[in-house]
């Protein structure tokens, strides 16, 4: 009688947003930090993984100062992590960890995997960039052609068309990569931090990159050249969503302008904060693939969705968090 | 039921009898007394920590008894006391799996570390088995922070050794014990290298020296490797002899690379007052002895205090400079350099000490870049101190040493236990776009603000303290703390506030104290200090006629310039963004050395310290890991 109901209300839940959960082809993962008052980060921080609106469960033992998340596709209990301790490795999905490298590197925050040698882990770390070839047991720099100072990386990303290529955005710009990481080439010079590097799913060509002081960025030519998308934003860019249905809807984080997003693939841009809270501090913004909901990360607070892209938000939960990544995992169709 | 209820009351009212006595905090005036016998002084010095040791084993508050906290274990289990107690509340503690409950972190790894070694003989195999399966379930923090490291890896690194055989698969991080040793005691020797070669990151701080001198005596206390633990004896006898040469009566002052809101206008309030009355006896405790005195205490047995280093602290005979070099927190932006140097000065008389650094970013948020402290003999209560600043308020900044994304910084710090850092009103922190340079009782500090600074303008703190302040028709503004004669030569237009008006962020703290803050709102800017012994001049209006004539030029375009003759007959030239001259030579910082002066000399790079008082010598080579006694 009682899984009877508790079926009924979970089919309540998921009708409630609008879509039915069995379509779904991506599990929505979120690395966040909780703060439950008094700047007490409590440790329940770590992954946390949407399960419905209002909805998320911890995947994760107790595990704070998590930035970034990648799985590994032939075997989703294969887990990369960008953390305060440096790069973590779980091969039994978040039972027990290793710590891959030791204080000299440390307070990661990006990672990704080769698109083409699920072996080959790219790691951006404050001080440069490491690279493990052997799932994460061990970690090296490759740094070679990357500047002397000014190497504080936010953002690796690699391309998913082409092995070995990746870019990272770095305090003194974006550097690209053609042989995983071993030299370094500058593609775009700045004196501020780098904050996103993002490939468009439709359009392995087209890149947006998010910066502190540069705007945002956009590349046609695979991260080669890259031109100002002039996003009426006055502060720092956090990061940048794409839509992986409508190649024209962009959408972007910043912490002190809120929300922005563009229907025409960045000609022009529109604020998006009605309905979100009054100084709508949002650390992050994400596009689910499936569903084309618009998802914000209001620092502290709750993260937000939204059905119409910005137009309206709801509370979508996880109240307290600070959210440094949304990762969407493909899965198989449940 | 009755007599359980009785009994619970009785041990409540007992244990907070206890909490409440903590006597040396009562004492009413502390001596200053020279103690010439070593025996007599080490008895004293057990008492005191035999007095620490019984007040932290019932610090529970009434509300929290029969839950001890971990200091409360590891202090009975210091005193012999209570084991069968203590496994069954370490049980508990340990099995804790809650939010905000579970241990993680630094923080709890050295008092877990300390409760281990200390019961080895004491607690029950249980007990000590919880403790080692939650080194194995709570994922560890390693922080950010160079105290947080040092602590983390002196954890880690002993409690390898007492696991010495087991698998990766039984520790938090996926290490085996061969592996955690050897990456914490790397990290040890690393930091040790840098500290005794080109000096500490967090030099002189008035409450994190507990963060460094706990792991290093948790070392000196148990690790079974003779070079680590005989270095971890060396860096306490380095962090002691520092903080001897830069007390005044045990009361820490000058430069420090980070301090609190508090600390800096009431300085004997700082955590290190704990140690200098802990290790010297010369100065009274803070209420509550600070908190982790409790865990130092438990290993404090173990460390004799050097007669050098003991003298250096108490018994002063004449004036002294002491030039030291440190360092700069960690850069990861917004800066050429990984960590750039610190030029230290220590000018400390019998009355008063004058200290300061070379100005600039140190840590962004908690430095205090320079002060007059005068000697008082009960500093309960005084705000014995004199200094101006810039409290700028800068994401840059706080982008340049941690690894936060931009603008969110200000707010949050000041959530996690630095309320003023985005208050225009704060006395705390350092500035880039502060210069000082100090000459013995002389300082002066230029300010050159760009427009758009947030908080672009300079607080001066002027104490409830002082006597005869009287604002002159010179511009000087004279005052008197204790036996030092001040002049305080603001260069741009100030006004003098009530500093109530802008301490919502110093609790506590009541208001029309009769603090008063200069503000002045000029971008070209300076202060002008110059301090005397009441006993060198007949009477305070010679003090102020003797400066009101030294010879003085100013100017603040296009940058602050000040020409000046000292009263100590030095001729200075300070040009903002330029080396200072002294007696028309440019101060020379690249031949500073790691220490200079008549207590402490290091070569720069050299990881050889000599401590020296009168016929006293001891050096500390740790390129031998040894240390030798003259």
């Amino acid at each position: 009688m009682i899984k009877k109901y508790l079926l009924l209300a979970a089919l309540f839940a998921i009708q409630s947003e609008g879509f039915a959960y069995e379509t779904l082809k991506h599990e929505l993962y979120v690395c966040a930090d909780m703060d439950l008052g008094n700047g007490k980060w409590v440790t329940v921080n770590g992954i946390f993984r949407r399960d419905s609106l209002n909805n998320y469960s911890t995947i994760v033992r107790d595990t704070p100062g998590i930035s970034d998340l990648v799985f590994d596709p032939r075997n989703h209990a294969y887990m990369y992590v960008a953390s305060i301790n440096g790069p973590l490795t779980t091969y039994d999905r978040c039972h027990s960890w290793r710590m891959g490298a030791d204080w000299r590197m440390t307070e990661a925050k990006s990672i990704d995997m080769d698109s083409g040698n699920f072996d080959r882990i790219y790691l951006a770390l404050p001080d440069g960039v490491a690279i493990s070839e052997d799932k994460g047991k061990s970690w090296t720099r490759r740094e070679a052609g990357l500047p002397l100072r000014g190497k504080y990386a936010q953002a690796i990303k690699s391309d998913r068309t082409q092995t070995g290529r990746v870019l990272v955005g770095i305090e003194k710009g974006i550097y690209l990569s053609v042989d995983s990481g071993t030299n370094w080439i500058c593609v775009f010079e700045s004196n501020a931090t780098v904050t996103d590097i993002q490939q468009s799913p439709l359009n392995s060509k087209e890149w947006i990159a998010t910066t502190k002081k540069d705007g945002a960025l956009k590349s046609n030519d695979g991260g080669l050249t890259w031109h100002n998308l002039h996003v009426p934003a006055k502060n720092a860019l956090y990061n940048v969503a794409f839509d992986s249905i409508n190649p024209s809807h962009y959408a972007i984080a910043s912490l002190l302008d809120g929300v922005l997003t563009s229907d025409d693939a960045g000609n022009t841009w529109n604020f998006r904060n009605s309905g979100l809270p009054k100084t709508h501090p949002i650390f992050r913004v994400a596009i689910d693939p499936d569903t084309q909901v618009l998802y914000a990360a209001v620092n502290r607070e709750y993260i937000y969705s939204s059905n119409d892209f910005g137009r309206t938000w709801r509370k979508d939960g996880l109240n307290h968090s600070t959210v440094y990544h949304f990762v969407f995992l493909p899965v198989t169709k449940k | 039921m009755k007599l359980k209820l009785l009994l619970t009351v009785l041990t409540g009212l007992i244990c907070y009898g206890v909490v409440q006595a903590q006597p040396s905090y009562l004492a009413p005036v502390f001596s200053q007394r020279v103690e010439p016998s070593a025996g007599v002084r080490r008895k004293a010095y057990e008492e005191r920590i035999n007095e620490v040791l019984v007040w932290s084993a019932h610090r529970t508050s009434a509300d929290k008894l029969g839950n001890p906290d971990l200091a409360s274990i590891a202090a009975r289990l210091a005193l012999g006391q209570d084991a069968q107690y203590c496994s069954k509340q370490l049980i508990d503690l340990m099995s804790k799996q809650n939010p905000g409950q579970k241990g993680t972190g630094p923080f709890w790894m050295f008092p877990v570390v300390e409760i281990a070694f200390l019961g080895r003989d004491l607690l029950s195999a249980e007990a000590k088995q919880s403790i080692r399966n939650a080194w194995h379930t709570n994922i560890q923090l390693r922080g950010d922070t160079e105290n947080h490291w040092a602590m983390y890896h002196a954890s880690l690194y002993l409690m390898s050794e007492l696991y010495p055989n087991d698998p990766a698969e039984s520790w938090y991080n996926g290490k085996s014990s061969q592996e955690n040793l050897a990456e914490s005691r790397e990290y040890l020797l690393s930091w040790m290298d840098l500290t005794t070669s080109i000096g500490q990151g967090e030099f002189n701080v008035p409450n994190y020296i507990a963060e460094y001198a706990i792991p290093m005596a948790m070392l000196a206390s148990w690790a079974k490797d003779p070079l680590i633990k005989k270095r971890g004896q060396m860096m306490l006898d380095w962090l002691y002899a520092d903080l001897a040469q830069n007390t005044l009566l045990g009361i820490i002052h000058g430069p420090a690379a980070r301090s609190d809101d508090m600390v800096v206008i009431e300085p004997s309030l700082a955590m290190a007052s704990n140690f200098s009355w802990l290790m010297f006896g010369n100065a009274p405790p803070t209420k509550g002895y600070g908190g982790w005195l409790g865990m130092y205490a438990c290993m404090a047995i173990n460390y004799d205090v050097p007669e050098v280093i003991y003298k250096i602290a108490v018994d002063r005979k004449g004036d002294f400079l002491q030039e030291d070099l440190k360092r700069t927190r960690r850069r990861w932006r917004n800066s050429d350099v990984l960590t750039a140097p610190v030029y230290k000065t220590n000018y400390t008389r019998l009355d008063y000490a004058v200290g300061s650094y070379q100005g600039g970013l140190v840590d962004p948020i908690q430095t205090h870049g320079w002060d007059v402290t005068w000697a008082v003999p009960n500093p309960k209560g005084i705000h014995n101190t004199m200094f101006s600043m810039n409290p700028i308020s800068s994401t840059d900044d706080l982008e340049t040493c941690f690894t936060v994304l931009p603008d969110e910084m200000p707010q949050r710090v000041m959530l996690e236990g630095k309320p003023s850092y985005d208050f225009p009103g704060k006395l705390l922190g350092g500035s880039r776009f502060e210069q000082v340079y100090q000459n013995l009782d002389t300082i002066i500090a230029l300010y050159n603000i760009p427009e758009g600074t947030r908080f672009p303008h300079i607080n001066g703190f002027f104490s409830k303290d002082l006597s005869h302040f009287v604002v002159d028709s010179s511009g000087w503004i004279f005052a008197q703390g204790g036996n030092a004669y001040l002049a305080y030569k603001p260069l741009a237009g100030y006004t003098l506030e009530p500093i109530s008006l802008e301490k919502s962020w110093l609790p506590g703290l009541p208001i029309n104290l009769g603090d008063k803050r200069l503000y002045s709102p000029h971008l070209k800017n300076g202060t002008i200090i110059q301090v005397g012994s009441a006993k060198e001049f007949k009477d305070f209006d010679a003090f102020k006629q003797r400066i009101r004539e030294l010879p003085l030029r100013v100017t603040l375009e296009p940058v602050p310039t000040v020409e000046m003759t000292t009263l100590r007959g030095n001729q200075i030239k300070c040009v903002f963004g330029k080396p200072p001259y002294l007696n028309a030579k440019p101060v020379d910082y690249s031949r500073w050395k790691l220490f200079e002066g008549p207590y402490l000399n290091a070569e720069k790079n050299s990881h050889v310290l000599t401590i020296t008082y009168g016929n006293l010598k001891r050096v500390l080579d740790f390129n031998t890991v040894t240390i030798t006694d003259n």
